[in-house]
C-alpha cells in the first residue's frame, strides 16, 4: 500500500470496473499518476473508452493529490490497510463476484484464504428467539472454526457476530461506512473486538458517514466473503432479502432459520424456504452439513441437561416460549396448583440459572 | 386612640401571628398602612372604607394609620380586612377594645360588609391556640375549618354589621346569638360514608400489577406500572388510594392545612377525610409541580402530601419538571427559594407513574412492535435512572384476553386489600414507633440493617441473585425493603427466600 495506490483508489467518479481496467492498461497507480495530460487523452480516445473528460480531470487535480498525503498518515495512524484488486492477498471468494471492488480498506485482518466462512444476517428489530438463534449459531460457528461475515448492525448481525468472538472464532463486519466510522453507535463494544478477532472492511474511503444508498452494494460483498449464508428473522422486505439475492447470483447457499407462520419477522424466512432454501432445523445439523463433516456431528450444542430444583420449577419451564410470556399468563395458567408467590420465587430461580430470560419488567423467554 | 388586634399571616403551609396596629388621631384626613405590604394587602384600604360606609357608619375626617408588624416581614393576602375595620372603628371609639380581648381575627371584606372566605384559616386557628389564645373570629364560610381545632373558641361571622352587634353584647348573649363552632374530628371521621367509587373488583386480569400496587401501597412505595396503551394502568392507579389506610387525624390535619393556605377547602368540607389523589397533565409547567412564585404557593407535590400522585405518561412530562422530584422523592419535603421567601413545603407523597415501553407501546411484543431499540432506549431514557431508581416497585401491566375482560366471577374488592393493607401499616407503625418514620419506604441503609435481618440462608440467596442477575448495589437496599413490606403483608417477623424473590420481580427494567 503506497501513497499512489491511496490516491488512485479514491478519485471520484472512477467506477471499480474502470479502475480496474485502467490498471490493467497502465501497470500501476504510479505509472497512471505520472501521465500527463496527453497520455490521458490518448487513453480516452481509445476505442474502448476508458476515460471520459471528467476522469481526466480528476486525475489531473494538483489539490486532490497533495490532499492524499494526509489521507496515508491519517490511515497509517488509524491502522487502516488497503489492498486492491490486482494485489496476491485480495481475496479470491470476492476477485469471482459480477461486480468486485477494485480496493478494500479494512482493520485487522481480511478473512483467511483456507478459511469456511458464514455470512449471518437478519433484521435489525429481532425477537428474543431471533437473538437467540442467531447467538446459537454464532456461538457454533465460533467453536467450530467458522469464520462469521456479517455487516454489524443492531439486531441479529451484531449479536451473532459477538457470540462467534466469545467462542474464539473470528469474525469481519463489512461496513456501509468508512472503517473508521463506527456504525450504529452502540455496537462500539463489538467493533474494537473485531479489530483484533478478525476484521472491519469497507470499500469505502475511511471517513466516508454511513448513507442509506451505501448499504445495498456493501451487501454483495457480505455474501461474496461468505461460503454460505443464513437468514436467522427477517420481515418480507428488507435489506435481508437484498443479500440473499446477490447471495443466490454469487452462488452461495442458503440457509434459513424457520419461524412460526404467524410472527411477522419469519415472513421473510418462510418465504424463503417456501422458493427453495434450505431448512436449519438444528444448529449442529447445520453444521454438520455445511462442513460436511461428520465429526462436528454430535456434542457439540445439543440442548444442555436442564436440572430442576422441584416441580414446579420444571412445570413453568416447560410452559416458557420464545415469544414473551408476561408472569401473568403464567400465573393464569398455574394459578390452580401453585400460589403466586411460590411461581414468582421459581421463575427468579429459573432466571438465575440462565434458564429463562427476563425482557420488559415482568416478561421472560426461554433463555439460551 | 389606639387599637392592636392579632391577626394572622401565612408564610408557607402556616401561619405566624401578627398585631395589626391602627391610631385615629386629629390631623390631615389621611388613610395611611406600613408595614411592608403587598398590594393586596394594600387595597384593604378601600374594601375597608367603603364596608364600613355601607354598613351605615360615618367615617370622620381623621388621619387614620395602620401598621402590620413585625413590619419587616411581606404579608400577603385578604385577611387583614376584618381586623382593620374592627381597629378603625375602635379608633373612632364606636367599639370598646376590651370587647375581644385575647382574640384573634382574620377574614376579608366585601364592599356591602359581608366577610369572605379567606385563605389558611385552619393553621392560623391552630397557631393562636399554640400562643394561648382563646377565641378567633372567622369568616362563616370557615367556621367548620377553624372549628376542628380543640382548645379554642371559634366562632364564624357573615356580616360585618352582626359582627359589630355581637361585639356590643355580653358574653352570655353573644354564644346565645352566635354560638361558636365545634367540630369533633372523631365525627367526620365516623360519619364519612365507605364511598368508593373505584374499586379493584371492576379490575379484570392484571394479577400482577394488582398484587404490585398492594405492596406498594402496604410501605408506602413509589410504584411504576410499565404498559401498552389501554392496559389499565391508570384504572390500577386510580383505585390506589382507597386501598391506603384512612387518614389519621394528625395526618388529616397537616394535609388540611396545604389546602387551606392554597384555598381549596370548601366551606363543607371542615379537613380532609380521603387522601388526596392528583393526577396533573404532562403540560405541567415546574413551579406547578413544585411550588413557587414570586410569592411561594405550594404546588401539586404537596397538594399530594400523604396521598398518591400520579404522573400518567411519565416520559412525556418535560425532563426538567421530573428532575424536580428527585429531592422532594429523596427528603419527602420541598425547600423554595425566591426573592422574598425561603420556604419548607410537606410533599411526602406515594408516586404512582405509568409509562408505556416504547414509542409505539407494545415491546417486547415484536409482532406489533416495530420500534427500533434505539427508540425504544431514547424513549425509556427519557426519564433519568436517579428517579427510577427512587421508584422502589416497578411492574408491567399486560393485555388481557377477551375471555379475561368478559370474566364474570367478581375479583378480589377494595375492601379486602385495603384491609391487609392496614394490617401492614399496623405492624410498621408498632415497629417503628421510636423512630421518625412511619413506612418502610423510608427506611435508610442504618434503619435497614437494623429491621430488616436477614438469615444465613436468606443472605445467601440474595447474593446469588445479585451476582447472577447483574443487579447493583443501590437495587439491594431497595429489595430488601420491599421484600420487608412483602413480609409485614405476609404477617411474618423475618423475611424469608419467597418474600425475597417477590421483591426481586418487581426491580426495574434493564435497560
Amino acid at each position: 500500500m503506497g501513497v499512489y495506490e491511496i490516491w488512485f483508489a479514491s478519485i471520484p467518479g472512477i467506477g471499480n470496473k474502470r479502475k480496474i481496467r485502467l490498471i490493467e492498461q497502465f501497470g500501476s497507480a504510479e505509472k497512471i499518476y505520472e501521465l500527463d495530460r496527453l497520455g490521458l487523452n490518448e487513453a480516452k480516445n481509445m476505442q474502448k473508452k476508458l476515460l471520459t473528460e471528467k476522469n481526466v480531470e480528476a486525475i489531473l487535480n494538483e489539490e486532490f493529490r497533495t490532499n492524499r498525503k494526509q489521507l496515508e498518515i491519517y490511515m497509517k495512524e488509524k491502522g487502516i490497510k488497503l489492498i486492491t484488486y490486482g494485489e496476491d492477498n485480495y481475496p479470491t471468494k470476492l476477485k469471482n463476484i459480477d461486480n468486485p471492488p477494485y480496493q478494500i480498506y479494512y482493520i485487522g485482518d481480511l478473512p483467511k484464504k483456507n478459511k469456511k466462512a458464514v455470512a449471518i444476517i437478519g433484521a435489525r428489530e429481532c425477537t428474543a428467539y431471533g437473538e437467540n438463534m442467531a447467538r446459537r449459531i454464532g456461538n457454533a460457528c465460533g467453536r467450530n472454526g467458522i469464520d462469521i461475515i456479517s455487516g454489524m448492525a443492531r439486531g441479529i448481525d451484531g449479536i451473532a457476530q459477538l457470540a462467534g468472538i466469545q467462542a474464539k472464532g473470528n469474525s469481519y463486519g463489512i461496513l456501509g461506512s468508512g472503517v473508521d466510522i463506527c456504525y450504529p453507535d452502540e455496537n462500539k463494544g463489538l467493533y474494537e473486538l473485531l479489530k483484533t478477532n478478525g476484521g472491519i472492511i469497507s470499500e469505502y474511503i475511511p471517513e466516508t458517514k454511513p448513507r442509506p444508498n451505501l448499504f445495498p452494494p456493501r451487501n454483495r460483498i457480505i455474501s461474496a466473503l461468505a461460503d454460505a449464508i443464513v437468514v436467522v428473522e427477517s420481515r418480507e422486505k428488507s435489506g435481508t432479502k437484498i443479500t440473499v439475492e446477490m447471495a443466490l447470483e454469487q452462488g452461495r447457499d442458503v440457509y434459513v432459520v424457520p419461524g412460526r407462520i404467524t410472527d411477522g419477522l419469519s415472513e421473510g424466512c418462510n418465504q424463503l424456504i417456501n422458493e427453495g432454501a434450505r431448512v436449519i432445523t438444528s444448529v449442529d445439523g447445520f453444521i454438520s452439513d455445511f462442513l460436511l463433516d461428520q465429526r462436528y456431528a454430535s456434542g457439540i450444542l445439543t440442548c444442555k441437561e436442564k436440572y430442576f430444583t422441584n416441580k414446579t420449577e420444571e412445570e413453568i419451564y416447560q410452559l416458557m416460549d420464545y415469544q414473551p410470556k408476561n408472569l401473568n399468563m403464567l400465573i393464569d395458567e398455574l394459578e390452580e396448583k401453585y400460589k403466586m408467590i411460590e411461581i414468582m420465587e421459581q421463575i427468579i430461580s429459573l432466571e438465575m440459572k440462565g434458564y429463562i430470560k427476563r425482557i420488559g419488567v415482568n416478561s421472560y423467554v426461554l433463555g439460551n | 386612640m389606639y387599637c392592636k388586634i392579632i391577626s394572622g399571616a401565612i408564610m408557607g403551609v402556616s401561619v405566624y401571628l401578627v398585631e395589626v396596629e391602627v391610631s385615629v388621631s386629629n390631623g390631615l384626613p389621611c388613610f395611611e398602612m406600613v408595614g411592608y405590604l403587598s398590594s393586596e394587602v394594600k387595597e384593604a384600604r378601600e374594601r375597608v372604607r367603603s364596608c364600613i360606609a355601607n354598613t351605615g357608619i360615618r367615617m370622620p375626617a381623621k388621619h387614620i394609620t395602620v401598621n402590620i408588624s413585625p413590619a419587616n416581614q411581606r404579608k400577603n393576602g385578604t385577611a387583614f380586612d376584618l381586623p382593620i375595620a374592627i381597629g378603625i372603628l375602635v379608633g373612632l371609639e364606636i367599639l370598646p377594645s376590651s370587647s375581644f380581648e385575647q382574640s384573634m381575627m382574620m377574614g376579608e371584606l366585601g364592599l356591602d360588609g359581608s366577610i369572605k372566605f379567606t385563605k389558611g384559616i385552619l393553621p392560623a386557628v391552630l397557631e393562636a391556640k399554640k400562643k394561648g389564645i382563646k377565641t378567633c373570629y372567622v369568616p362563616q364560610d370557615n367556621a367548620r375549618e377553624g372549628g376542628i381545632v380543640d382548645g379554642i373558641e371559634v366562632v364564624g361571622l357573615d356580616h360585618l354589621s352582626t359582627f359589630i352587634e355581637y361585639l356590643l353584647m355580653s358574653k352570655k348573649e353573644r354564644n346565645l346569638s352566635i354560638p361558636p363552632t365545634k367540630i369533633r374530628s372523631n365525627e367526620i371521621f365516623l360519619s364519612k360514608e365507605e364511598n368508593i367509587p373505584y374499586d379493584f373488583s371492576d379490575v379484570n386480569g392484571q394479577r400482577i400489577a394488582k398484587r404490585a400496587a398492594e405492596v406498594a401501597a402496604a410501605g408506602f412505595h413509589n410504584l411504576l406500572l410499565f404498559g401498552p396503551p389501554g392496559t389499565g394502568k391508570s384504572m390500577i392507579a386510580k383505585r390506589i388510594p382507597y386501598i391506603l389506610p384512612d387518614l389519621t387525624i394528625q395526618e388529616s390535619l397537616e394535609v388540611s392545612q396545604i389546602y387551606s393556605v392554597t384555598g381549596l377547602l370548601t366551606k363543607e368540607q371542615s379537613i380532609l377525610v380521603k387522601r388526596p389523589y392528583l393526577s396533573p397533565h404532562h403540560t405541567i409547567s415546574e413551579s406547578a409541580l413544585a411550588g413557587g412564585g414570586r410569592n411561594p404557593r405550594p404546588g401539586i407535590i404537596s397538594l399530594a402530601h400523604r396521598g398518591i400522585l400520579f404522573l400518567d405518561e411519565l416520559p412525556e412530562f418535560k425532563r426538567p419538571t421530573l428532575e424536580i422530584l428527585r429531592q422532594p422523592l429523596e427528603d419527602k419535603e420541598i425547600f423554595i427559594s425566591r426573592v422574598n421567601d425561603h420556604l419548607i413545603y410537606p410533599a411526602n407523597f406515594m408516586l404512582v407513574a405509568a409509562m408505556n415501553p416504547c414509542p409505539c407501546g407494545f415491546y417486547p411484543d415484536r409482532n406489533r412492535c416495530h420500534c427500533k431499540e434505539y427508540e425504544i432506549m431514547r424513549y425509556q431514557k427519557h426519564v433519568s435512572g436517579a428517579l427510577f431508581d427512587r421508584i422502589d416497585v416497578h411492574t408491567e401491566v399486560e393485555n388481557i384476553s377477551i375471555k379475561e375482560v368478559q370474566r364474570k366471577e367478581s375479583n378480589e374488592s377494595t375492601k379486602t386489600i385495603k384491609e391487609r393493607v392496614r394490617k401492614a401499616h399496623e405492624i410498621q407503625k408498632q415497629r417503628y414507633h421510636e423512630y421518625p418514620i412511619n413506612t418502610n419506604a423510608e427506611l435508610n441503609g442504618e434503619m435497614i440493617k437494623r429491621f430488616c435481618v436477614l438469615g444465613d440462608k436468606e443472605e445467601r440467596f440474595l447474593e446469588q441473585v445479585f451476582q447472577n442477575l447483574n443487579m447493583s448495589v443501590r437495587s439491594y437496599h431497595k429489595t430488601i425493603k420491599v421484600a420487608r413490606t412483602i413480609a409485614d403483608l405476609d404477617g411474618k417477623e423475618k423475611i424469608e427466600n419467597s418474600h425475597l424473590a417477590e421483591a426481586i420481580s418487581y426491580r426495574k427494567i434493564h435497560k
